[in-house]
């Protein structure tokens, strides 16, 4: 998969694996079931006997490790690459489990979608809404997936049938949740803007309020997106973007990070309502489908929404977009870069 | 490009079963890096940690564990890491932060808690290696290194009387560290009466699995001067990984740490390391491997053990090797064992290294090495 991702990136740049510099993966030893699993990174993305590191964070956290490689001229072609290979995962579930605590959190055994259900419950409620609300991010999603080839969950569908999915943990439907996807991405950054597709703007990334033991976690909001917005957004010179791709492994998710950002002139339940986050829409959020759309990669997530921003903006359509993805499904934590299609 | 200094520097003792949990092994040894800068939690921009295998702590995402415990929380914190080659990894990757211009001031810390899988943490290696090729045979580390050791002692005609020299000098140089875990005065013919593990490999050939943390405080040039009067500045990083078939390759000369100190000579402007550095802290988790190490380092191979022969490696002698006793002498808590060497660095480039203080050390090197025996990260460092 890897190969294959590298192989089309190579190609899309313009330049052989023989002129990259230095590779920086994102990976997680549990995911891939084996220890030290940076071992595994060079063969197959033209890394072998070059700069190479691994980022033990969600993907466009890594992605900002090759911003800063690149930036501080030490090397001149950085590859970035991730995968996931879900299938092969037994018991998804018990993987998440380990990252909690294991005295006072992880004996209870509580699934990650429980959890993420706290968190879809408070935003609710700090909004006064109703599951209804995250039913149309599904469905805008889902819908605007139907234009991406890639999507693996591409579908037209409507609140009521996303009503009707299944009860997974109040108030989470069962299509309220983005199915996992294999999936694998490598994306290119260099200080040469020969074969640019897009110029990175500006970046931040930041930790929230989150601990193993879940005692720092403020339900309902995500600490660390605006901190990083903010500071990618003044980095980049810009007070507003096009299009937003936001990697969201729930459908409350996209709409915690777009309560961080501030890039909405209206509430944000307002703007989903309207239409104003859809395709066509004055801020289109996801419109490549998101995770619910195009499935979920887990660490590999944000990579996944690099990609599709490049692609969406090489269509001319729109001129800039910012890029966050979280680093997993209840981490309070996670990056944010802003892009421009304009190189 | 942006200079970068280091500007502090902690850590905690190096122990088998230090009687702390991770999250206070990072709280105690940031504590001392950041009282040795003077600088407080406020004063820290972005944090890059550094820990090997999630399998030690049973942690799955384990970077997020200790957060709490250098107030990580609303700050940007990512964690690298590169198999045993993580805690000089984590010093090149604090580098690039600081470099990029993205940060002015940046902590570091590694750490690794071995004492936690029962009853011994060896057994966690196993799950490192190739799951349908290698791991059916049961491979172990000790192993492996067998085999790299044994092609080292070929392919130099090196009898283990010389390559045991390295145990005796390592322990014996941590007798003078604060934090070692074996300093001890031994012979050679205590590491060749040791217990043949796997021959030639002796008990006292190998480093001990330990717990540990150690924390450095990075700086831009400018917010390094407001700072300190005795910055060491990170003059050069490299970093290599080789492939994953360790098999497929000559095991008597470590290449990727030969091109990996290349990067960071070429960046320091080192052209002749034997002449123009003054210390070496080459990753030595086996007593062979810091002859292996040292060869790559110096671009010579079979040179080291020549001038072990010479006692030229002796803190005394006219190429200080490990002078900080090493992985052997001050223990090795995976992660926090290379960040330690670079520590080491700091201390003896800024004239604060005790008893184990070199005289008239300018320039030093550090480096790491892990994964399925495939990863070089060095750094070097000037006063």
């Amino acid at each position: 998969m890897l190969f294959e991702a590298a192989s089309e990136a190579f190609a899309d740049a313009g330049i052989s694996s023989a002129e990259v510099d230095g590779v920086v993966s994102s990976g997680f030893d549990f995911y891939e079931g084996i220890s030290i699993t940076d071992s595994y990174t060079p063969d197959q993305v033209g890394g072998r006997l070059k700069f190479n590191t691994l980022v033990s964070n969600d993907s466009l956290n890594a992605f900002i490790h090759g911003c800063m490689l690149v930036a501080s001229g030490r090397l001149e072609n950085v590859v970035i690459s991730a995968y996931a290979k879900p299938s092969n995962i037994q018991n998804y579930g018990e993987v998440v489990l380990n990252m909690l605590d294991p005295h006072t959190v992880r004996p209870l055994l509580p699934h990650h979608h429980v959890l993420a259900a706290l968190d879809a419950h408070a935003y609710l409620i700090k909004h006064n809404a109703d599951s209804t609300l995250l039913s149309m991010v599904t469905v805008k999603n889902m819908e605007n997936a139907l234009r991406n080839p890639s999507a693996a969950y591409a579908a037209k569908t409507t609140v009521e049938e996303v009503e009707k999915s299944g009860d997974v943990a109040e108030p989470l439907k069962k299509m309220h949740i983005a199915g996992l996807c294999d999936y694998a991405a490598a994306v290119i950054i260099s200080s040469n803007r020969r074969n640019a597709k897009a110029v990175v703007k500006g970046f931040g990334y930041a930790y929230g309020g989150y601990s193993s033991d879940l005692a720092l976690r403020v339900w309902g909001s995500f600490q660390w997106a605006g901190a990083a917005a903010k500071k990618a957004l003044k980095q980049s010179g810009l007070r507003c973007v096009d299009f937003a791709e936001i990697s969201e492994p729930y459908a409350h998710t996209e709409l915690m990070v777009l309560d961080e950002l501030g890039l909405l002139g209206e509430p944000v339940e307002r703007a989903l309502e309207s239409g104003e986050l859809g395709f066509s829409g004055g801020f289109p959020v996801n419109p490549s489908g998101g995770c619910i759309g195009m499935g979920y990669p887990l660490n590999a997530a944000g990579l996944q929404r690099v990609v599709q921003s490049v692609k969406l903006l090489s269509t001319g359509r729109w001129r800039t977009c910012l890029t966050a993805s979280p680093d997993g499904e209840i981490v309070d934590a996670g990056a944010v870069v802003v892009l421009s299609g304009e190189v | 490009m942006r200079r970068v200094a280091i500007v502090g520097a902690g850590m905690t003792c190096f122990r088998s079963m230090l009687p702390m949990t991770p999250q206070e092994m990072v709280f105690e040894a940031v504590r001392k890096c950041l009282d040795d800068a003077g600088l407080s939690h406020k004063d820290v921009q972005a944090i890059v940690t550094g820990s090997a295998p999630d399998a030690f702590d049973g942690y799955h995402h384990k970077g997020s564990v200790v957060v709490e415990s250098f107030s990580g929380v609303g700050k940007p914190v990512s964690r690298v890491y590169v198999g045993g080659g993580t805690g000089v990894g984590v010093a090149v990757a604090g580098w690039w932060h600081v470099a990029s211009g993205a940060f002015d001031r940046v902590l570091l810390v590694a750490w690794e808690k071995m004492s936690h899988p029962y009853p011994h943490a060896q057994p966690l290696f196993k799950t490192i290696f190739e799951p349908l090729l290698e791991q059916p045979l049961g491979p172990n580390l000790i192993w492996i290194f067998a085999l790299e050791m044994r092609r080292y002692m070929e392919a130099h005609k090196l009898k283990k009387e010389l390559i045991a020299e390295v145990a005796v000098k390592n322990k014996g140089n941590a007798l003078d560290h604060p934090y070692a875990q074996l300093g001890a005065r031994i012979t050679v013919e205590d590491v060749l009466k040791s217990p043949v593990l796997v021959w030639p490999v002796n008990r006292l050939d190998i480093s001990p699995t330990s717990d540990g943390a150690v924390a450095l405080m990075l700086a831009s040039e400018e917010e390094a001067k407001k700072i300190t009067d005795t910055p060491v500045w990170l003059d050069g990083v490299g970093a290599c990984l080789d492939s994953q078939y360790w098999t497929n390759r000559d095991l008597a000369y470590p290449y990727y740490v030969y091109l990996a100190a290349q990067q960071a000579y070429k960046m320091a402007g080192i052209t002749n390391p034997l002449k123009e550095i003054d210390i070496f802290e080459p990753y030595d988790p086996f007593t062979y491997k810091e002859l292996h190490h040292l060869d790559a380092l110096l671009g010579k191979p079979g040179l080291a053990p020549r001038l072990l022969a010479e006692g030229q490696l002796a803190r005394d002698g006219d190429h200080p090797t490990c002078p900080s006793g090493g992985l052997l002498g001050v223990g090795n808590p995976i992660a926090a064992a290379g960040l330690m060497k670079v520590a080491e660095l700091y201390w003896q480039l800024s004239g604060r290294a005790g008893r184990r203080q070199v005289p008239n050390a300018y320039v030093g090197v550090a480096q790491a090495w892990g994964d399925l025996m495939q990863v070089g990260q060095v750094v070097v460092c000037r006063s």
